[in-house]
């Protein structure tokens, strides 16, 4: 059941966020961050949540953001989805067979200007997730269950107009 | 595709109640189209259906429901790039209507009781503009792992999912809207090439409306005096839908509100082979395949008394 960080863990996510993709603490005004075993879930703020979580047996509470399970921290694809709008560093943007390759959940030789570690990936200004940079290669993040869909289709029209 | 012989036998009860009930079988068996609900919270319907033609789509917008469109030739809709940036979510076009009718407004919290997989539940968030909290109840673990994949895909953060059952769902929190969509026999999802569903076991079925009944109960009861809740079910039943609201509105616990609908539809049954119901029942709202070419459906709307 998740509770909520205390504010000396808030203030170390807001750091990780804004050192690492240099988004803006005011981008998380109005929402909490929950921990989890082995999750922060990033939530919508409400007079009555904490009450409610006190109340009820919540399994889980808005969206993840990040995983803990290791010392290194990976952003979710779901919270960069939501708040990855606001990044000004290490974000890639991706078009055609690179593209293709990222949805495969396939590796991207580089070298690209990005620090190593993990990376917000984006196609037209729209984030698409998360990749893990290193070693001049680009290693995608897309959830295996999310990337499914597009697993050996390797045609143009699957991330450029309809796929079927 | 013809209709199943064992399911128009199964229907066949239904040859009273079903006006033009030819027509009725005939829409059986058409194709389903496939309807989307585009999700608000990250593109309008206008930018949405400018930017899908422009991918090369066919939308068709839905009159009655701005978020709505048909998508036309596409086999796999969930498997598109758009879909995967959580701009749509695939929804029956009568299953948008319950979380329309219930009307949610920022700020308010809301009980989805029976939530997964979740159509509705991301339905309620979006139309609060994500700005509230929807606790989204289903006593199936499993079945919410496919709730948060729609939660986390179409980037909704009002949510908090729980796992009761929904006959025991704690009564020390009080909520000022609430979702009943139980489960039901399903006959609405029905078409020709399906296999037969849940209602040819009567076994089967007199269970569901037990339970139907128990869960409405303990929603009457977490739901705050005054406030509404929507009852909705995907079969054509008598027994898993005005039977039911009937137990709630005979002892005067609630009263049936007035539904207001873009599309064609029937009034809730006030009678069924030998039973009656309450007259207001006429405001319960019934859909047939032939009236919308989407899921048959019975919509609910009542309040609890102060």
């Amino acid at each position: 059941m998740p509770t909520f960080a205390s504010e000396a863990e808030r203030r170390e996510i807001l750091d990780y966020f804004s050192g690492r993709f240099g988004i803006p603490e005011k981008a998380f005004e109005g929402f909490c961050f929950l921990k989890g075993e082995r999750k922060i879930w990033v939530v919508r703020d409400h007079p009555e949540l904490e009450k409610i979580l006190n109340q009820l047996k919540i399994d889980s509470a808005g969206i993840p953001l990040l995983r803990t399970k290791t010392s290194m921290w990976k952003p979710t694809t779901a919270g960069l989805h939501f708040f990855g709008r606001h990044a000004t560093r290490n974000v890639i943007d991706l078009e055609g067979d690179a593209l293709r390759a990222f949805l495969n959940r396939e590796s991207i030789e580089g070298p690209f200007s990005l620090d190593p570690g993990f990376v917000i990936v984006r196609w037209r200004g729209k984030i698409l997730g998360c990749a893990v940079y290193g070693k001049g290669r680009l290693r995608s993040q897309i959830p295996e269950k999310r990337g499914e869909p597009f697993r050996g289709k390797a045609d143009a029209e699957e991330t450029e107009g309809p796929s079927a | 595709m013809r209709l199943n012989e064992k399911m128009a036998q199964t229907f066949n009860r239904y040859r009273d109640i079903i006006p033009d009930y030819e027509g009725f079988l005939t829409a059986l068996e058409q194709p389903l189209p496939v309807a989307i609900r585009v999700n608000i919270l990250k593109i309008g319907p206008g930018p949405f259906r400018d930017f899908m033609t422009n991918q090369g789509y066919k939308l068709e917008p839905v009159r009655g429901i701005e978020e709505a469109f048909l998508l036309h030739g596409i086999e796999a809709p969930g498997a598109t790039l758009e879909y995967f940036l959580g701009y749509y979510q695939i929804q029956g076009l009568t299953s948008m209507l319950p979380a329309k009718i219930l009307d949610p407004r920022r700020g308010e919290i809301i009980l989805d009781l029976c939530a997964a997989p979740g159509g509705k539940t991301t339905h309620i968030a979006q139309l609060m503009g994500d700005r509230g909290l929807v606790v989204a109840n289903d006593f199936k673990p499993e079945r919410t792992h496919v709730l948060r994949s729609h939660i986390d895909r179409l980037g909704i953060l009002s949510v908090l999912v729980c796992c009761y059952h929904g006959q025991a769902f704690p009564l020390r929190r009080k909520f000022d809207r609430i979702l009943l969509d139980p489960p039901c026999s399903a006959e609405g999802t029905y078409r020709a090439g399906l296999p037969p569903i849940l209602s040819e076991n009567p076994k089967v079925a007199r269970h569901l409306v037990r339970v139907q009944k128990e869960l409405l109960r303990q929603s009457l009861a977490v739901l705050r005096p005054g406030r509404t809740l929507v009852y909705s079910t995907c079969t054509y039943a008598p027994e898993e839908n005005e039977a039911v609201v009937n137990e709630a509105l005979k002892d005067g616990e609630a009263e049936l509100l007035p539904i207001s609908l873009p599309f064609p539809h029937s009034k809730g049954l006030t009678s069924w082979n030998d039973e009656s119901y309450q007259p207001d029942m006429v405001k319960a709202v019934r859909f047939y395949p032939h009236q919308v070419n989407s899921w048959g459906f019975f919509i609910a709307h009542l309040r609890k008394r102060s």
